[in-house]
């Protein structure tokens, strides 16, 4: 019977879920994306605190930052300092303000090694001050990973972090992985090119607990950075969910 | 001698210039205990002698000559030098302590040549030779020495010869006073110095030390003593300095800075393992000093019943974050960023060290609690966009424009060739003439084919193109 057959995916589907964050009680406060249609794609209607969230961008200026500062900014608000790890050296505080990250909350750390920098990511997610830790993680092994995803939640930091899509297929310790692409828009003739918003398409490539794979594209207005409306939502092509470990 | 206040003046010859209270002797002051019931600092900006109130103390010594033979004694046998003069007034002694050579000494008052080294001494009878010395043997300010030598008044002499109440009307009072004091007509007494408590711990070992566990093990237990006497009084270490000598005769220095003071040894012992995990040992370590050179007050509150307590938790856990960051990393790599009025964009952040230049808060609650959606001094209508990602210096690019001086058509940045679906601009920054190098740029942001915007811009000047940041 495909009614009961579904009904028993359903169910299973739920118990899987409950199995793999059961860590986390399921009414666990939870804090908006700054993006209302992009909370919609995510399977707890927001980001948890005490969870890694990875940003995949293909290249850089592909909008990976500016959803990973925002989110920050939403988690800040609950209070707690955002400590920015930037071991490039090249994360520029004026254009986060643009993005409405108050800079009297942020501790910016430039470490030059990228021991220093595991280390420094770390320290700030096990601090138990901080609301969120921002981070461009040069390499990161699973090693690290894991030990940051423990550590996000012992004292529920969130941790946030943009990374080259080319880890995509790379084992997951995050809650959440989330590839950024900017849609180029051509300019409809006779229109101002600040007056068209930037499309990002956000995609969801894994979320704990939900193998679905999702795609919206949300619009960014450039004057304001705020959001206006997302398009579409589309049901992407099946994807395989990355390998992932389990907590032991 | 006749009961009144002697003072007493001594100075190393190699302080000739201004130096700090500190440094005017490069011997203990203890060491001038036996001499005096009262030992200070003269009232300069810049104390340039010791004085010792020795009223009474003469006669203990078998006169005031065997006294100051005593003092250049004790002075002498910590390797200083020192010029002494006994007299009536500290005005006096101080005068012919600094200013008066040997010469004016053999004429005027009693004075012997040391037979060790260059000290010397003299025994003032009474206040009258000073006449001859210089204005600046009267404990003037350089300003007052200025004025007075626009007058033509190099020597006292010519300074009494004046009218007192001229004296005062067209100099000020100041001078007046500085006379009188030198002439005893004016009290003063010496302010005794009392030497802040040094907190520091020396020990040196029988054998040297090799391993780090043993070392620092001792460095806590030496730690113990100095942490429970400044908790005792509230306060805490702000800055520490671990001083090892090694069996190779080297020496290591470690400072370690902290975001708020404390008392805690087990956490000021962290800091300090930070830092040895990023030297080498230069060999066994053959004594250890520690030493407290900054000293704060606690952060003490009383319990609070509600949300307090938590918020405070949550300060001193970001201060344990911020000191252990800036351990290992260096205190220049953990900043606070904030907005500066410039246009250049390269500088119109900065970063302020959180440790090791005062205190900087960060992340206060009560401070977010003003914060909206829009924050900061961020205006959206006044200020242009910028990008997440600035370079650290601009990138030369190749573009192409459709008409000269235009906006970007076609983008070639390293590695990748990118069309230019749209772009916004010029935002033109003309700059920062006055730092040498003035900035003459027009900035464009531009959105390629490839979905990546770029923040570009011309160099006027020589029309060139540069790759400045992403808006990532």
């Amino acid at each position: 019977m495909p009614a009961q057959q579904s009904e028993a995916i359903a169910r299973l589907k739920a118990q899987l879920r409950e199995l793999e964050t059961l860590a986390r009680s399921s009414d666990a406060p939870r804090f908006s994306t700054g993006f209302p249609s992009l909370d919609r794609l995510l399977p707890g209607q927001g980001l948890t605190p005490g969870t890694l969230v990875e940003w995949l961008e293909d290249a850089p200026g592909s909008g990976a930052g500016t959803l990973a500062v925002k989110a920050a900014v939403q988690a800040s608000h609950a209070g707690g300092a955002v400590v920015v790890i930037d071991g490039r050296g090249e994360f520029y505080p004026p254009g986060a303000t643009c993005l409405g990250l108050d800079l009297r909350g942020v501790l910016l750390v430039r470490p030059t090694k990228i021991r220093d920098e595991l280390w420094a990511i770390d320290q700030a997610l096990r601090s138990g001050a901080v609301a969120a830790v921002l981070a461009w993680p040069l390499r990161a092994d699973e090693r690290a990973m894991r030990r940051w995803q423990l550590a996000a939640e012992q004292c529920t930091t969130l941790g946030l972090f943009v990374r080259p899509t080319s880890v995509r297929d790379e084992p997951c310790w995050a809650e959440l992985r989330l590839r950024v692409a900017t849609v180029p828009i051509e300019l409809p003739v006779g229109e101002i090119a600040s007056s068209v918003p930037r499309r990002l398409r956000v995609e969801l490539l894994r979320a704990r607990g939900d193998f679905a794979h999702r795609c919206i594209d949300l619009e960014l207005r450039h004057e304001t950075s705020d959001v206006h409306r997302a398009v579409t939502t589309t049901q992407g092509r099946k994807h395989r969910p990355a390998p992932r470990r389990h907590a032991g | 001698m006749r009961g009144e206040p002697k003072a007493e003046s001594g100075k190393p010859k190699a302080e000739e210039a201004a130096s700090s209270a500190a440094t005017v002797l490069r011997l203990p002051l203890s060491a001038l205990d036996p001499f005096s019931p009262t030992i200070g600092f003269d009232d300069l900006e810049h104390p340039r002698a010791v004085l010792l109130d020795v009223t009474g103390t003469a006669k203990l010594f078998g006169g005031e000559k065997k006294l100051a033979a005593r003092v250049v004694e004790q002075i002498e046998s910590h390797g200083c030098t020192a010029r002494i003069a006994i007299a009536d007034t500290i005005g006096a002694a101080w005068a012919m302590a600094c200013f008066a050579n040997a010469e004016f000494r053999m004429q005027h008052a009693e004075w012997q040549q040391s037979d060790i080294v260059h000290s010397a001494f003299c025994i003032l009878n009474s206040s009258a030779p000073l006449a001859p010395l210089p204005v600046s043997a009267l404990r003037l300010s350089a300003e007052q020495l200025v004025w007075l030598a626009e007058l033509g008044i190099a020597r006292i002499e010519q300074l009494l010869a004046l009218e007192r109440s001229d004296l005062a009307a067209r100099l000020g009072p100041e001078i007046l006073h500085r006379l009188d004091q030198a002439h005893g007509r004016a009290s003063e007494a010496i302010i005794a110095y009392r030497p802040p408590p040094a907190w520091s711990i020396c020990r040196s070992f029988e054998f040297a030390i090799e391993s780090r566990e043993a070392l620092e093990a001792v460095m806590a237990e030496m730690l113990k003593p100095i942490t429970r006497q400044l908790a005792d009084r509230h306060e805490g270490i702000e800055r520490l300095r671990c001083g090892m000598e090694c069996d190779s005769g080297r020496r290591l220095d470690l400072l370690v800075g902290l975001y708020r003071a404390t008392a805690d040894v087990e956490h000021l012992m962290e800091l300090v393992r930070l830092h040895l995990d990023c030297v080498r040992l230069p060999g066994p370590v053959q004594a250890l000093q520690l030493e407290a050179t900054h000293i704060a007050p606690l952060d003490c509150h009383q319990q609070e019943m509600f949300d307090g307590a938590s918020r405070r938790e949550e300060q001193r856990r970001l201060a344990v974050l911020v000191d252990r960051l800036s351990s290992r990393l260096g205190w220049d790599r953990v900043t606070r960023p904030s907005l500066r009025a410039e246009v250049q964009p390269e500088y119109a952040w900065s970063g302020k060290q959180v440790v090791g230049s005062g205190q900087g808060a960060v992340g206060g609650k009560q401070k977010r609690k003003k914060s909206s959606v829009l924050t900061t001094n961020h205006d959206p209508l006044t200020t242009p966009p910028r990008p997440l990602r600035l370079v650290r210096e601009p990138i030369a690019i190749q573009v192409m424009s459709v008409v000269p001086a235009g906006g970007p058509h076609r983008v070639d940045a390293p590695g990748h060739e990118h069309r230019v679906v749209r772009s916004w601009g010029p935002e033109r920054i003309e700059t920062g003439w006055w730092r040498g190098r003035g900035a003459r740029r027009d900035y464009y942001c531009v959105e390629t084919a490839t979905g990546r915007w770029l923040w570009v811009f011309r160099e006027l000047n020589t029309d060139r193109w540069y790759l400045h940041g992403w808006n990532d």
